[in-house]
C-alpha cells in the first residue's frame, strides 16, 4: 500500500506540481521551483487572473500529456508557461464564469498543437526555441473569436488585493514595476516588486539587464513622443525587459557583446511594439509579447547566421545568464562550441609559415588561412641547399584529416611546381586539395599536395588523424608548404571561417613546450600535434561503474570509495559517498574536470583542484586556464562577481599547470593578482587516482592516494 | 734547415687506376681530435687504450631518427635497446631524449630501473626472463614480451599469484626475405605457432591480456623491401588477432635492425652513402601501417634500435706496442686493444684512423691486438701510412655492442669517457684494477 502511494506521488503528484511551478518560473528564464511558487502566489494578488492562469497551465499540461508530450519537458514547464500566459490574458476583458473557462480549454488545446507544430518547425530548421509565440498566437485568436460569442461575460470591474497604498517613487521606477507586473498581467506595482526580488533572486545578470533593456527602450519611445500611457503603465515595457534578458544572457553567453546586442534589440522591439499596437487599433488588442518574441528571434537568428565570435551563442539548453556564463567559461571557452574535434593536418614539428591575416595571401575573403611548413630539429625549413623539393623537410610527408568526416572534394592532377615557380590564375591557385565535410556549414580545406598522392575518394567517410595525402607543392606555392583553412561551404576557394584547433604543443625555444587548448596557432610558432602517452591514457580509463578505493590523509586516514558514472546524456562523472560530484570529460588526449557540485572539504573536491586538465604528455610542459569562482567565493562575494563576470576577466582565477620530466604534474591556482590559493602535485603512479597532495594558501597539505592491498 | 724525416722503403704493387676489379684503394683519414677535444690530451689524462663517446653525435643521431618518424607516424616511442650499450651515462642520454628502455635480462631490467625508468616505460623481451624478476615486471606493470609457451605458463601462474590481469605482447618470428630468419626467437607466424600462443592467452580467462605483437627480423637490414614484407605480414597479424579473437591490441612493435655507417666484411661497398637513410626506413615503415591500417590510424609504434644510433658515436683509441714484418711480407701492427674490447670485430671491419701526420705513401697493415690468442686479429688487412711504436690510433665506429661484449680476458678493461655537450670531457667508467676482480672472489 505504501509504495504503492510513493510510487503515485513520485510518478504523478510530484510530476504534477513541478510542471505547474516550473511553469510560472520559465517565464522568467528559470527552472528554480521556489521562485515559481512565488511567482504562483504573486498572480493570486488578482485572484480571478490567478486562477484562470493556474487553470491554463493545468488545462495545456495535461492536454499535452495526454497527447504524449515528452513528460519532461513538460515537468520544466516548457510547455506550461505558455498555457499561463493564455489563462492569465483571458481576463483582461473578461469575467471568471463556467463559460470562459470552457472556452480556456479550447484555447489551449490549440496552444499544444500550435506549440507542437511551431517546436517541430522552428526547433528542427532554425535551431531556434519557440518562446512565447504560441501564446501570442493563440491570444490574438481567441480574443478575435470572443466577437464571435455572447455567451462569455465582459469585465465589469478590477479585481486585485493592494492592501497599502504604494510610497510615492520617481515615475521612471514605478513604470519598470509597472511592467515586470504586467510579464503577468498583473498591474500593481507591488506585484512588480516581488517579481523584482525573484529576478535578483534567481539572476542578477537577468535584474542588470532587465534596467538596461527597459531604460533604452523606453528612453527611445520618450524621446520620439510616444504614448506615455504605454510607458507609464508597462503594456510595452516588459517587452523591453524580455528581450533584454533572452538575448543578453539566456540565449547568448553574457559578454559585453550581448549586451550591447541587447539594448540594440530593445530598440527595434519599440518600433514592433508601435506597429502591433496600430496595427490591431481598431480591436484595441494589447501588443502582448509579440514584439519580444519576434525581435529575440531574429537576432538569435542573426547571430547565429553570422557566426561572429563576438557573440557566443549556447549550443545546449541554455540555463540561467549565470549558469551560462560558468558554462561558457568551463566548456565553451576550454574546449570550443562547435563540438567539434580537430588536429593539426600534420606529424611532427611544423612552423606556421603564414597565419590569419598573414602578408602574403590570407587576406580578405581568405584571411582565416594558415600555411605550415616542417621543420627539422635546428628550426631550418630546408635540409641542404639543393633546388629539388626534397631539399625541404615538407616534401613527401604524411599530411592528415583535421577532424572526421566525409571527403566532399579531391583534386589531384597537378604537377608541383619547381622552385619558385607558381599557379596563380583562379582555377589552379589552390593546387592539389581535399575538401572535407565536419559538420553542417564546417569544411576543412587541405591544398598544394603532391600530385597523385591523395589516398582518399569523394564521399570517403574519413576519421580524425587519417592520411589524406603527401605534402607536395602544387598550386600557389613557391616551395613545399601545405595550406588550410575552413569554410562554410564545399566549393573550392569558399570564404574562410576560424575554427581553433582542439590542443597542439608549441615548441618555445630553449627545451620549454607549452600546451594551448581550443586556440589557433600564430605565424613563425612551432607546433606540434599532443601525442597522447600510452600509459597516462590507460591510467585514466574510468570505464563507468568502475570503483575506486581511496585514501583521504588530513589528520587521520579516512578511507573513501569513489564511482565512475554516466548520466542519461552520456555526461561522465565521478561520485564519492557523501553524494560529491564532479562531471569530467574524457578526450583521447587528455582528462578535464569540468564542473563541481558538493562540499569544499572532501576528497574528490582536491582530485577537483588538481585535475582540471591533465594532458596524457610526459615531456615537460606548461599550460593554463580560467577556472570560475563559484566553488571558492561565499555568498556575498558571488553576487558582486557576478555582476563583473559578464565583463570581465579579472573575478575568474587561473589555473596554471606543469608537467614535470619525470611525468608528475604540479598545478597552482591563481587569484588575478598572483596570489596563490592552492598548490597541486599529482604523481600518476599505482592506481587511479594516484598520488595527489594539495597545499592551500595556509600551508596546510592534505593528500589523496589510491588505496595499497 | 730541420732534418728530413726518415721513412722506411716499401715495395707496393701497382694498379692500374680505378678501371680493375679491385677498385680504388680506401686510404685512411687522419683524426687528431674528437668534438674538439685532443686525443694526445685524452691519452694523457686516462690512459690507452680509452672508448670515448660523443654527446653530440648520440643527440644528433637522436634527433634525426625522432624527426624521420615523428613528421611520418603519428604515435611513436623509441626505445633504447639496453644490450647495444648499457654505461649508465650513455642510457641516461637516451632516456632524456624521450627513450624508453628496451631490455633483455633480469639484469637489464634492474639497471633500467636503477636508471629512474618506471616499470611501464620498460619493454621486457629476451629468451630468459628470471620467475622473480618477471613477477616485479608484471607488478611493476612493464610491457613484457613473451618469448615460448612456458613463459606464457608462468605468466598466468605470476598472475594468479598477484590477483592481478597481466598486460603481455608476444614475439613472433616470419620469413620477411632476411636471412637467416630468426626462428629461434618468439613464436613462428608462417606455421601457426603465434596463433596458437595468442589462443592460449586468449583462454587464460582474465589472467592475460595481449595487448601488442612484436618481432625483431634482423641485424644491418639494408634493403627497405624487407621491412616492408615484415611490417605489412605483422599488421596483417594484428588484424587477424583483432578480428578473430574480438581482442583490441595496443601496439606494434618492429624491433629494430637499421644498419650503421660500420662495414661488414661480407659488405663489398663500404661507403656509407649506398646504405638507405632513416628517412628512407620510417618512410617504408609508416607508409606500410598507414596502408594496412586505412582509413583508420594505425596502432602505437614502438622501435628498439641499437646500433643504428649509438655505433657513430664510439671511438677506440689504442696505441702501437710493437711492429714486425709478417712471412709473407706484408707489414704487421700489435696495438694495446683486440678482440677482448671489440668482439664484433669478427664481423665488422672498423675503419682505422691515424692520429698523428704521416709523409710517404700507405701501404697493406694487419692489426693485431695485444692478447696472447691466434684470433686476437683487429683488422686483417688495411691501409695505413708508416706507423711505429708508440703511435696512436683510433678505430671507429664502435659504440654498439662492444662496451657491453667486451671481456675480462688477458687484459683489464680500460676507462670509458663521454664528451659532453659542452666538450667537457667525464670519465663515466674508469679503469678495471685488479683489485676489482679480487674482490668477487672467495
Amino acid at each position: 500500500m505504501i509504495p504503492k502511494l510513493i510510487n503515485i506521488y513520485q510518478n504523478h503528484f510530484k510530476w504534477f506540481v513541478e510542471s505547474i511551478l516550473n511553469a510560472y518560473s520559465m517565464v522568467l528564464f528559470t527552472s528554480k521551483k521556489r521562485a515559481g511558487l512565488i511567482l504562483l502566489l504573486t498572480t493570486f494578488s488578482e485572484p480571478f487572473a490567478g486562477f484562470s492562469g493556474l487553470l491554463g497551465v493545468i488545462f495545456t499540461n495535461q492536454i499535452s500529456e495526454y497527447l504524449g508530450v515528452y513528460r519532461e519537458k513538460l515537468r520544466k514547464g516548457l510547455y506550461g508557461f505558455n498555457g499561463l500566459l493564455v489563462g492569465l490574458a483571458f481576463t483582461l476583458y473578461h469575467d471568471p464564469s463556467v463559460m470562459l473557462y470552457m472556452f480556456l480549454f479550447a484555447s489551449c488545446v490549440l496552444l499544444v498543437v500550435i506549440t507542437i507544430w511551431m517546436e517541430g518547425s522552428l526547433g528542427y530548421y532554425y535551431g531556434m526555441p519557440i518562446l512565447s509565440l504560441p501564446f501570442v498566437v493563440v491570444t490574438f485568436i481567441a480574443y478575435t473569436a470572443f466577437f464571435n460569442y455572447n455567451g462569455i461575460p465582459l469585465k465589469t470591474g478590477i479585481y486585485s488585493i493592494s492592501l497599502f497604498e504604494f510610497p510615492k517613487v520617481p515615475l521612471f521606477f514605478l513604470a519598470y514595476l509597472k511592467s515586470l507586473g504586467t510579464i503577468f498581467f498583473l498591474n500593481s506595482p507591488w506585484a512588480g516588486l516581488v517579481i523584482l526580488f525573484v529576478l535578483f533572486y534567481v539572476s542578477r545578470i537577468s535584474f542588470l539587464l532587465s534596467i538596461l533593456g527597459f531604460s533604452i527602450g523606453s528612453s527611445f519611445q520618450y524621446l520620439l513622443g510616444g504614448n506615455i500611457y504605454d510607458i507609464t503603465g508597462g503594456v510595452v515595457g516588459f517587452n523591453y525587459i524580455l528581450t533584454a534578458i533572452a538575448l543578453g544572457g539566456i540565449f547568448l553567453v553574457p559578454s559585453p557583446g550581448a549586451f550591447i546586442l541587447a539594448g540594440v534589440a530593445s530598440i527595434s522591439v519599440a518600433v514592433l511594439a508601435s506597429f502591433t499596437k496600430v496595427f490591431f487599433y481598431f480591436f484595441n488588442f494589447p501588443v502582448l509579447s509579440f514584439p519580444f518574441a519576434i525581435v529575440t528571434l531574429l537576432f538569435l537568428y542573426a547571430t547565429k547566421q553570422l557566426r561572429n565570435t563576438k557573440f557566443k551563442v549556447m549550443d545546449l539548453l541554455p540555463g540561467s545568464p549565470e549558469e551560462n556564463l560558468d558554462y561558457y567559461n568551463t566548456r565553451l571557452k576550454r574546449f570550443g562550441g562547435l563540438g567539434l574535434y580537430t588536429k593539426l593536418p600534420f606529424l611532427g614539428e611544423w612552423m606556421v609559415s603564414q597565419g590569419y591575416d598573414g602578408k602574403y595571401t590570407h587576406k580578405d575573403e581568405w584571411k582565416s588561412s594558415l600555411d605550415f611548413m616542417a621543420v627539422g630539429s635546428d628550426r631550418k625549413v630546408r635540409k641542404g641547399l639543393t633546388n629539388e623539393l626534397s631539399d625541404y623537410y615538407t616534401f613527401n610527408l604524411p599530411v592528415l584529416a583535421v577532424g572526421s568526416g566525409r571527403v566532399v572534394k579531391i583534386v589531384s592532377h597537378m604537377e608541383d611546381n619547381k622552385i619558385s615557380e607558381v599557379k596563380a590564375d583562379r582555377e589552379e591557385k589552390w593546387g592539389n586539395l581535399v575538401i572535407i565535410e565536419h559538420t553542417p556549414g564546417v569544411y576543412s580545406n587541405v591544398s598544394h599536395l603532391k600530385k597523385d598522392s591523395i589516398t582518399v575518394k569523394e564521399g570517403d567517410f574519413v576519421t580524425i588523424g587519417a592520411r589524406i595525402g603527401m605534402a607536395g607543392s602544387s598550386g600557389r606555392s613557391p616551395e613545399p608548404h601545405i595550406h588550410l583553412h575552413f569554410q562554410s561551404t564545399p566549393n573550392i576557394g569558399g570564404t574562410t571561417i576560424e575554427i581553433p584547433f582542439t590542443q597542439y604543443v608549441k615548441d618555445n625555444t630553449s627545451n620549454h613546450k607549452s600546451l594551448h587548448f581550443n586556440s589557433v596557432p600564430q605565424e613563425d610558432e612551432i607546433i606540434s600535434n599532443l601525442m597522447p602517452e600510452i600509459n597516462l591514457k590507460n591510467f585514466f580509463s574510468l570505464a563507468p561503474g568502475t570503483s575506486f578505493k581511496i585514501e583521504y590523509v588530513t589528520q587521520k586516514i579516512k578511507k573513501e570509495i569513489w564511482k565512475s558514472q554516466i548520466d542519461f546524456f552520456g555526461g561522465r562523472y565521478l561520485e564519492d559517498e557523501k553524494g560529491n560530484i564532479l562531471y569530467f570529460f574524457l578526450g583521447g588526449d587528455y582528462f578535464a574536470s569540468l564542473d563541481y557540485q558538493g562540499e569544499s572539504n572532501s576528497a574528490l573536491y582536491l582530485f577537483f583542484l588538481s585535475s582540471y586538465r591533465v594532458p596524457f604528455y610526459s615531456t615537460k610542459s606548461e599550460w593554463e586556464e580560467a577556472m570560475t569562482y563559484k566553488n571558492l567565493s561565499n555568498f556575498i562575494s558571488k553576487i558582486a562577481k557576478d555582476i563583473v563576470a559578464p565583463f570581465s576577466d579579472i573575478v575568474s582565477y587561473r589555473w596554471k599547470g606543469r608537467m614535470e620530466e619525470n611525468g608528475s604534474m604540479q598545478a597552482q591556482l591563481e587569484k588575478n593578482n598572483h596570489e596563490i590559493l592552492f598548490n597541486t602535485f599529482f604523481e600518476f603512479s599505482g592506481k587511479f587516482p594516484g598520488i595527489i597532495k594539495v597545499t592551500d594558501k595556509k600551508g596546510i597539505t592534505k593528500e589523496v592516494r589510491f588505496e595499497k592491498q | 734547415m730541420e732534418k728530413k724525416l726518415y721513412t722506411r722503403p716499401i715495395i707496393q704493387r701497382q694498379y692500374m687506376g680505378a678501371a680493375n676489379k679491385f677498385g680504388g684503394s680506401v686510404f685512411p683519414e687522419n683524426m687528431s681530435s674528437i668534438d674538439g677535444v685532443e686525443i694526445e690530451k685524452l691519452i694523457e689524462e686516462h690512459g690507452s687504450p680509452l672508448f670515448v663517446f660523443s654527446e653530440a653525435s648520440i643527440r644528433r643521431k637522436m634527433k634525426e631518427f625522432k624527426q624521420a618518424f615523428q613528421t611520418r607516424y603519428p604515435r611513436f616511442q623509441p626505445a633504447w635497446s639496453y644490450k647495444t650499450n648499457y654505461l649508465n651515462s650513455i642510457c641516461k642520454i637516451f632516456h632524456d631524449e624521450g627513450c624508453w628502455a628496451e631490455v633483455v635480462s633480469g639484469f637489464e631490467y634492474k639497471k633500467a630501473r636503477a636508471n629512474g625508468i618506471p616499470g611501464n616505460k620498460i619493454i621486457f623481451n629476451g629468451p630468459y626472463k628470471p620467475y622473480d624478476v618477471l613477477k616485479q615486471a608484471a607488478i611493476d606493470g612493464a610491457k613484457i614480451h613473451a618469448d615460448h609457451l612456458d613463459e606464457i605458463s608462468d605468466l598466468i601462474k605470476i598472475s594468479e599469484e598477484i590477483g592481478k590481469e597481466i598486460e603481455i605482447a608476444i614475439r613472433i618470428n616470419m620469413d620477411a626475405g632476411m636471412y637467416p630468419i630468426w626462428s629461434r626467437f618468439g613464436f613462428n607466424l608462417e606455421t601457426g605457432h603465434a596463433l596458437e600462443a595468442v589462443r592460449k592467452i586468449s583462454f587464460s580467462k582474465g589472467k592475460l591480456k595481449l595487448i601488442g605483437v612484436h618481432t625483431h627480423i634482423g641485424t644491418y637490414i639494408t634493403d627497405t623491401g624487407i621491412y616492408k614484407k615484415g611490417v605489412k605480414k605483422l599488421a596483417d597479424f594484428y588484424l587477424k588477432v583483432q578480428e578473430e579473437f574480438k581482442q583490441p591490441l595496443e601496439y606494434i612493435d618492429i624491433g629494430g635492425g637499421f644498419p650503421s655507417a660500420s662495414k661488414l666484411k661480407a659488405q663489398y661497398y663500404s661507403d656509407t652513402n649506398l646504405l638507405p637513410s632513416m628517412e628512407n626506413y620510417a618512410e617504408v615503415i609508416s607508409n606500410t601501417l598507414y596502408d594496412a591500417f586505412s582509413p583508420n590510424e594505425p596502432p602505437i609504434l614502438f622501435l628498439e634500435n641499437g646500433r643504428a644510433l649509438i655505433d657513430e658515436a664510439g671511438y677506440l683509441i689504442s696505441t702501437v706496442v710493437g711492429s714486425k714484418t709478417m712471412p709473407s711480407g706484408r707489414r704487421g701492427l700489435v696495438i694495446d686493444a683486440g678482440v677482448n674490447l671489440l668482439y664484433t670485430s669478427t664481423w665488422y671491419d672498423f675503419k682505422v684512423h691515424p692520429v698523428g701526420n704521416y709523409m710517404g705513401s700507405y701501404e697493406q697493415v694487419v692489426i693485431y691486438g695485444p692478447l696472447c690468442m691466434n684470433i686476437d686479429v683487429v683488422r686483417e688487412s688495411c691501409m695505413l701510412p708508416n706507423m711505429q711504436r708508440g703511435d696512436s690510433l683510433v678505430l671507429h665506429p664502435v659504440g654498439a655492442y662492444n662496451v657491453t661484449q667486451w671481456m675480462q680476458f688477458i687484459e683489464m678493461r680500460p676507462a670509458v669517457v663521454l664528451i659532453g655537450l659542452d666538450k667537457k670531457v667525464k670519465l663515466i667508467r674508469r679503469k678495471e684494477t685488479v683489485d676489482d676482480l679480487n674482490s668477487v672472489e672467495r
